[in-house]
């Protein structure tokens, strides 16, 4: 139990729209331990993006949290106020790497600028004091310990002439550099644990793999716990010690990832890992085409009756379709939530 | 920085030109003949002969204009007033300060105001302060600068004696001066102070919804900093384009505000010249207004680049 | 034609899918509308520029007075019963004159802005459309130059110079008006006219002047209309600034600058004729920047919450 970092207990997340409300996380129960990376996997709309965004309480003006826990050091954080998640938690104990890098610096600010911002609001408030004398630290001398601390940080990262760089504007880097600059904005203050949503989608298949080599590198070197959001189980295979799927706003299996590979419990684990093209390799002589998933993403505004999934289900029963099925362990580690894996 | 001045500024020359131009065609659409309609029922033949050559309106349309612009280029002549014999330039030279300092000031009001009028609407989206100051804006942008200097001036001059009705106040006295200031220059502002806040107020709420400032507000940046800092500088363009357009329309306004208030003042000069048919000021009065309209458009623009950096490099 | 069956259908499936693009226009219109009536800006600008319509066609039938009719004795008298916004330097029911002084603002305006977009779209979207780069760059440095002067200004002296009435008001208006629809006719012109159906209206042989009627103005007006509503104010803004000069229109006409000009004059004696036309000529514009407002967010949903969800 002291292995645990942030749980989050029966999390309901709704959105207000025109056409009325979206329940986008459906009573989500979710364990990071310390130094873990958990992987958050499913396609696109099913609810993982906006769990990223409650932890923070970053959600835009028509989400709101319904109902639900997240403690983290025994504290409930919705219960904070905005202050100290400010404060405390956003970039300090928890840090989120997003998605599309190219919007997430701001145009008009030199990098550098940025970087020492995120330190400024952190570290400004305690007095800093100097090794040597043991004073409190002027400010201008506070502002180049910062610049040096940014300088070392990018350069870490794998930005070259970090010095000259920070001087530069969002502009001026490309897309991979620009993800660099974000990480390095996360790292900065050393969190506890990352919140990485989506961090590679927008960028080219080989700065792809660049990336998710250095985020490796930084959560072995800084221990810290990652929840990684992904649609890419290519991805998830290759950085994850767990794994979370999830669909249409509910978890409907988690176990790690050795484990969920083989096992694939859950009907909807099953078709994704078999939509993989791999899988068309070994069924070279029988199929042509790529294997899919019959069906669509449901429509949140009126879900399917009973296990969301009950429509597109190679497997569904009469009980599915009336009741929906909740995460149960069936094997040491390893949950699914599905009636015919329960009743086995 | 300075390529792109050098650029904007050769890219006026036609324009400029075909402005030089079209003032100088002002004559030419008087009904009648001009030189008998300005000096009026009362002219003798003489009289009217010798405005003619005066004016070069004996002399066919190309030699009259080129030596129009000739002179206005090299020498800054713009011809003599038709009644005082006093060169134009000189004439508007000594009241272009007053409509400069007019103007200036009301631009510094309505920018102050408006601006945090804007800021505040923003960040308390919803409230009652924002409907307030949304519904104040909206009112006083369809208050015209002539509207508003009456209405100041019933109000505050007439009925409540606070301020003088006219005048620009004794020279030397800087507080005469600024106290003749204050309601002309309010008159002016009022119609911006709407448009400016009504503006900021939008583009700060469009730019809290980009993904930079959820970024940094994941990073623990506080709402104070992110108001003012963050999403202010990506906000402020629009405002910016907005106050390098109202520099130039502040003349139009200061033309109705320095009547009624009876001030000296580049306007004042070109109303006066146009009620007693002093083409000569006429034109050169319009034709200063123009340069200095199309000067503070580029200006803009240039700020409009310092704030955008990537907007040099297009 | 030798082309393929197929070809000809295909063709001919596209252009009536703009038949079907008129309905979907009226039905695009009222649509528009009902967003307009549902937000409360748009409510208030309708009902405005509504009452001020009405005053304006129907002013002899609601005016309680005849907006000419003097009574000197009973000069610059306060609002009472029988004259309720009070009298103005000659006697004459104030009321009665704003009334009547609504039809100066709207032929003056509805005037302006006809002749300002019709001209303006018509220059625009030729030199947008296939004009050649002498036409389209001399079209543009017209253009240029007329916006080379604060729109106050040239007006006036345009006006004064011309001489004072109506007729040249509205034309020297639309004159300083139109620079803003050439350019916004010519840039939309450039964007649309490379899309796929003004080819195919092409390739059936379509006279140029036929696309451009049918095809591409249909399909720009959306901010020209937005713009048109702003110009409206500001028209019925100048109108009022000129007639108060007395570069407008010639007394005793009744218009809202006129009665604004005598109220300065006498300012000292009677407050009343500069605040009921001051608050005339503000309602005014506010009406129509109102509904401009609410227009422009009905033809732009950018920011729906759909988008914010996701979904």
């Amino acid at each position: 139990m002291g292995k645990e970092l942030l749980s989050i207990k029966n999390l309901i997340v709704e959105y207000l729209t025109i056409r009325g409300k979206v329940r986008v996380v459906n009573k989500v129960n979710l364990t990071i331990n310390k130094g873990e990376v958990l992987c958050l996997v499913g396609e696109s709309g099913c609810g993982k993006s906006t769990l990223g965004l409650s932890i923070l309480q970053l959600l835009p003006e028509s989400g709101k949290i319904i109902n639900g826990q997240i403690i983290m050091k025994g504290q409930n954080l919705l219960e904070l106020p905005e202050k100290t998640m400010n404060e405390k938690i956003r970039g300090k104990e928890i840090a989120m790497i997003a998605q599309d890098p190219q919007r997430s610096l701001n145009p008009v600010f030199k990098v550098g600028d940025q970087i020492i911002d995120v330190l400024r609001f952190h570290e400004g408030n305690r007095d800093q004091r100097d090794r040597s004398t043991k004073n409190t630290l002027q400010p201008s001398r506070r502002k180049a310990l910062w610049k040096q601390k940014a300088i070392n940080m990018l350069d870490k990262m794998g930005i070259a002439d970090a010095g000259d760089r920070i001087r530069e504007y969002p502009y001026q880097f490309s897309g991979g550099m620009k993800q660099r600059v974000v990480a390095t904005m996360a790292f900065i203050s050393n969190p506890s644990m990352l919140i990485a949503d989506e961090p590679t989608t927008a960028l080219d298949v080989t700065i792809q793999a660049q990336i998710i080599n250095l985020l490796k590198d930084l959560i072995k070197e800084y221990k810290t716990a990652v929840l990684y959001i992904t649609h890419d189980l290519g991805v998830a295979w290759e950085i994850s010690d767990q794994i979370a799927v999830m669909y249409a706003g509910s978890i409907v299996e988690s176990a790690n990832t050795e484990s969920l590979f083989k096992k694939r419990e859950h009907p909807y684990t099953e078709a994704l890992l078999g939509c993989l093209p791999g899988n068309m390799m070994r069924n070279k002589t029988q199929k042509k085409h790529l294997n899919t998933i019959p069906g669509q993403v449901p429509n949140l505004i009126k879900p399917p009756s009973g296990c969301r999934f009950h429509p597109r289900c190679p497997y569904s029963m009469r009980i599915c379709k009336e009741q929906q099925p909740i995460l149960r362990e069936v094997s040491p580690g390893h949950s699914v939530a599905c009636f015919k894996k329960e009743s086995r | 920085m300075l390529r792109y001045f050098v650029k904007r500024l050769v890219l006026l020359i036609p324009t400029l030109l075909g402005a030089l131009f079209l003032t100088f065609s002002l004559i030419y659409l008087l009904p009648g003949d001009p030189a008998s309609t300005m000096l009026g029922p009362r002219a003798t033949p003489e009289l009217i002969e010798a405005l003619q050559v005066r004016l070069g309106l004996d002399k066919p349309v190309w030699v009259s204009f080129g030596k129009y612009a000739w002179g206005i280029i090299t020498r800054g002549d713009f011809g003599e007033s038709v009644w005082s014999y006093q060169p134009v330039s000189s004439l508007l030279l000594q009241a272009l300060p007053y409509t400069i300092i007019l103007a200036a000031s009301s631009m510094i009001i309505a920018i102050i105001i408006g601006m945090v009028l804007g800021i505040l609407a923003s960040a308390h989206e919803g409230s009652v302060l924002d409907s307030i100051i949304t519904g104040f804006s909206l009112i006083a942008t369809s208050i015209p600068s002539f509207v508003a200097a009456c209405f100041l001036l019933l109000f505050f001059a007439i009925f409540l004696k606070l301020f003088p009705v006219m005048g620009a106040g004794e020279k030397g006295n800087i507080l005469s001066q600024l106290h003749h200031l204050i309601l002309p220059s309010l008159s002016l502002a009022i119609s911006w102070i709407g448009y400016i806040a009504y503006l900021l107020r939008s583009t700060m709420l469009e730019v809290f919804g980009s993904d930079y400032i959820v970024t940094a507000k994941s990073f623990g940046i506080p709402m104070r900093c992110i108001a003012y800092k963050y999403a202010l500088k990506n906000a402020i363009k629009p405002v910016v384009a907005l106050v390098g357009l109202g520099l130039g329309s502040l003349f139009g306004g200061a033309v109705f505000v320095e009547v009624i208030f009876n001030r000296p003042g580049l306007g004042k000069t070109i109303a006066d010249a146009v009620f007693a048919r002093n083409i000569p000021v006429v034109q050169g009065g319009i034709l200063l207004a123009s340069f200095l309209y199309v000067l503070s458009n580029l200006v803009a623009d240039l700020s409009y680049a310092y704030f955008d950096p990537r907007i040099q490099y297009e | 034609m030798v082309d393929n069956k197929k070809g000809n259908k295909h063709f001919l499936q596209i252009l009536n899918s703009f038949k079907k693009k008129k309905h979907q226009q009226l039905k695009n219109i009222v649509r528009i509308f009902s967003i307009i009536l549902k937000d409360r800006k748009g409510i208030l600008g309708v009902t405005i520029i509504g009452i001020i319509l009405c005053c304006a066609i129907f002013s002899p039938w609601i005016a309680p007075c005849d907006p000419y009719e003097q009574e000197i004795a009973n000069r610059f008298a306060a609002p009472s019963l029988k004259h309720l916004l009070g009298t103005d330097n000659l006697g004459r029911d104030i009321l009665s004159r704003i009334i009547y002084g609504a039809r100066i603002a709207m032929t003056v305006s509805i005037g302006g802005v006809s002749v300002a977009v019709v001209v303006g779209v018509l220059l625009g979207t030729i030199a947008g459309y296939n004009a050649g780069r002498v036409i389209d760059n001399g079209i543009l440095w017209i253009v240029d130059v007329i916006r080379a002067f604060p729109q106050i200004i040239l007006i006036l002296v345009l006006v004064a110079v011309l001489g004072p009435s109506t007729l040249n008001m509205i034309m020297v208006l639309a004159l300083t008006a139109m620079p803003r629809y050439t350019r916004v006719a010519r840039a939309e012109t450039l964007s649309i006219k490379e899309e796929e159906y003004i080819f195919a209206a092409k390739s059936l042989g379509a006279k140029n002047k036929r696309i451009i009627l049918k095809h591409i103005i249909p399909n720009i007006l959306p901010p020209i209309i937005i713009l048109a509503g702003v110009d409206m104010a500001v028209m019925i803004m100048i109108e009022a600034g000129l007639s108060f000069l007395g570069l407008g229109v010639r007394p005793p006409t009744a218009s809202w600058g006129i009665i604004l000009r005598y109220g300065y004059r006498y300012i000292r004696l009677s407050p009343w004729m500069i605040i009921w036309s001051s608050i005339a000529i503000a309602m005014a514009m506010l009406g129509y920047s109102l509904f401009a407002e609410s227009l422009r967010i009905a033809l732009n949903p950018k920011d729906s919450i759909e988008k914010q969800a996701g979904v």
